[in-house]
């Protein structure tokens, strides 16, 4: 069923909306959700949610791309369930990709006052120009270890390549990114 | 004050569409790009080839290549037996399971053929094993390898060869960086650097890695340095030194537009002096076939050399391609006609702007006699992929340089490897493929006798020299150091192959030239030559 479709199921309160959009997107759902649970039963748990999440968000919402819609429902849920556990149950690939972030932001200049600093939005768009000016592939593996949280072994399997490859990328990346935002002049 | 944790936040804001690439993408395949790519690689195998033989013809004499001595391997004839090694080994990579790392024993032809036994093998003392990239087609069979290690017993040479595939279960297309990972896991003396079509810069890390054994020494031993154009050394060297066997496809011809005779006079043909803008007259009669590689390739017509999407003047200054003016006006006269602006090889076209002679190969009436041609100076640029060199692992560097160096220096080898035992017996099919000659890196001056291949021939070393002084010039890109900026190159370059075809060209310019922005800036940025 195409995602309009669906997304009209919703409008109309259909409870096949639910049946429909798990055909289509629940196995990504879960995807989404294991990468950062680790744990099958959470993460079954976690698309359950989300799929009450879709119901509870449209209407009013129209997503114009359904899957990367209920992709940010699934994380955001997933993070939450994270947190009520505690940072240190936290995975593994998750801790790790926030730190690569991190050691990023500690190598920015720090903003003196509020006004200074840039805002999550202007950062947004940086990182977005920052993304188009890569070749797919780079993208892609970039996206996925950032915003997926996926592991390096991961990404590896889903890109056919060799882990140290994937990691050596994901370096180069990060180097070119904190150089990117520096020659912006970003401020945090 | 720094707030931590912003730049997670803003990553998870990024744009919908991000999001859908990244859960589209698909893993490694061999797409219509690199597909593409290899075909390119192939028409200028064989379409290249036949603008030399046009060429020279005229004056190729009977001068032999004895004008530089022939190599002489010392011959030691210490026999031993050993068996052909025929062996495969299963990884497992990626979600999908195998990855193999196959010597050639799985072809649907083997089960036709006779197995080597022991009777037949020929290794002697030392084997040498070379490793290259499979990509399904190519291939080398049982036959030629024992003819080889029959010829180098009977040469009185102390080390047999064997050949090791490696590749992705079905003949699927193996991505670069895992190649090089099997690669330099494997037991190779030879081996070929890869295919690195998207121009990534796994060669340079695999050379500063200490991957590769360098060549300077073995060829300060011998008179093989000289066979070359120094030029071509030029383009396999690294940091100063020489690191691989240039291989010279892509590097020895320029441009060409070939006019179909039966649609143009000669008159008409013999009135083009070079002006690509004056072809505009034929575009209104639907007679343009473009090949794949005149995408990137035009900007030679202008008399730049084109070196990783950047522009190169003779007096080495580098340019943005998007902001040549000339450059710009050739895409929009493209994109008014791209209707009419095809890439695939087909019967119908009357006249191309292509490297290479696009009608090889692909039956009557597209022969390179059916044409008349005007060729454009080439340039030889720094290549470090799609060369042969030696692994530093090897234990059988000295061997292994002998052998490259004999199969590249004696045609009764060389011919071997590029058509196979059968053809030159008369007994089966040619061998001849993009493979044979790419991966093998052979250097066709060895093979004149067979010109109906489309190959470029060359009777002497000094006529080869002869043809690059007239026709090849060396790119100012071969005194830079290799600078290390592939995926903005890769930016540049698929603007210029997405401008041709784009709806709106003003709209699409205008982006290319916002997202070529800052790729192009680094690129600039990196470019250095050695003498800064």
């Amino acid at each position: 069923m195409e995602d309009r479709e669906i997304v009209d199921l919703f409008f109309q309160r259909s409870e096949d909306a639910i049946a429909q959009l798990t055909t289509k997107y629940g196995s990504l759902m879960q995807r989404v959700a294991y990468h950062l649970l680790q744990n099958p039963e959470d993460a079954k748990e976690c698309v359950n949610d989300a799929c009450l999440g879709t119901w509870n968000a449209i209407p009013p919402a129209r997503p114009a791309v359904l899957s990367a819609y209920v992709c940010r429902i699934t994380k955001n849920l997933a993070l939450n369930r994270l947190r009520r556990k505690g940072a240190k149950k936290r995975d593994a690939a998750l801790e790790q990709s926030l730190q690569e972030l991190e050691e990023i932001e500690g190598a920015l200049p720090s903003a003196k006052t509020v006004e200074e600093a840039w805002s999550e939005r202007q950062l947004t768009e940086t990182i977005e120009r920052f993304l188009d000016g890569l070749d797919q592939k780079n993208r892609v593996m970039f996206v996925k270890r950032y915003w997926f949280a996926q592991s390096v072994e991961s990404i590896a399997k889903e890109l056919a390549m060799r882990e140290n490859s994937v990691a050596v990328r994901l370096s180069r990346l990060r180097e070119k990114l904190r150089e990117y935002l520096e020659k912006e002049g970003v401020w945090l | 004050m720094k707030e931590n944790g912003k730049l997670e936040k803003s990553i998870e804001q990024l744009d919908d569409r991000y999001l859908l690439e990244a859960l589209e993408y698909k893993k490694a395949r061999p797409s219509w790009k690199t597909w593409a790519a290899l075909a390119a690689c192939i028409c200028l195998l064989l379409g290249g080839g036949w603008l030399a033989w046009k060429m020279v013809s005229a004056d190729a004499g009977n001068e032999e290549m004895a004008d530089v001595k022939t190599p002489k391997v010392q011959k030691e004839s210490v026999q031993a037996e050993t068996t052909m090694y025929v062996d495969a080994h299963e990884l497992l990579a990626g979600n999908e399971g195998e990855l193999s790392i196959e010597v050639k024993k799985q072809t649907e032809e083997k089960k036709t053929e006779e197995p080597i036994d022991e009777t037949d093998v020929t290794g002697q003392e030392v084997t040498i094993t070379w490793a290259y990239q499979g990509i399904g087609g190519e291939d080398v069979s049982y036959a030629t390898v024992r003819e080889i290690n029959r010829k180098l017993k009977e040469d009185g040479y102390h080390f047999s060869v064997r050949f090791k595939q490696i590749r992705l279960p079905e003949g699927n297309y193996m991505d670069d960086e895992t190649y090089q990972e099997y690669l330099f896991q494997s037991d190779a003396d030879i081996a070929f650097s890869g295919f690195h079509s998207k121009g990534d810069h796994s060669v340079q890390d695999a050379i500063l890695a200490g991957k590769y054994e360098p060549l300077d020494k073995y060829l300060a031993e011998t008179t093989y340095y000289a066979w070359l154009p120094e030029d071509l050394w030029k383009s396999t060297t690294y940091q100063g030194q020489i690191y691989f066997f240039p291989n010279e496809l892509a590097q020895d011809g320029g441009p060409a537009l070939y006019l179909r005779k039966s649609s143009f006079t000669q008159e008409e043909a013999e009135s083009f002096d070079g002006d690509l803008f004056s072809l505009e007259k034929y575009f209104e009669e639907g007679k343009i076939f473009l090949d794949a590689s005149a995408d990137y390739d035009f900007a030679e017509t202008f008399g730049y050399s084109d070196y990783q999407s950047v522009l190169f003047t003779s007096d080495g200054n580098a340019l943005n391609p998007l902001e040549e003016e000339r450059c710009v006006q050739w895409l929009r006269l493209l994109n008014e006609y791209k209707a009419q602006v095809t890439k695939k090889v087909a019967h119908n076209w009357d006249f191309s702007l292509s490297l290479s002679f696009p009608g090889t190969g692909i039956g009557e009436g597209n022969r390179p006699e059916d044409f008349y041609v005007y060729q454009w100076k080439g340039y030889v640029i720094p290549r470090l992929n799609c060369q042969t060199g030696i692994l530093a692992s090897s234990k059988n560097k000295r061997e292994a340089f002998q052998f490259l160096r004999l199969i590249r220096s004696d045609a009764s080898y060389a011919k071997l490897l590029l058509y196979g035992k059968e053809y030159l017996d008369g007994t089966g099919e040619s061998r001849l493929s993009f493979a044979n000659q790419l991966i093998f890196g052979l250097d066709t001056g060895l093979t004149s006798g067979q010109r109906e291949d489309g190959l470029r021939h060359f009777s002497s070393a000094n006529e080869k020299k002869a043809y690059y002084k007239e026709w090849i010039l060396a790119s100012p890109a071969l005194s830079l150091q290799n600078p290390e900026v592939c995926d903005e190159m890769n930016v540049v370059r698929d603007y210029r192959e997405q401008l041709i075809y784009a709806e709106d060209f003003d709209e699409m310019l205008k982006e290319a030239k916002s997202k070529t922005r800052d790729p192009m800036q680094k690129i600039l940025k990196e470019l250095k030559y050695w003498d800064e």
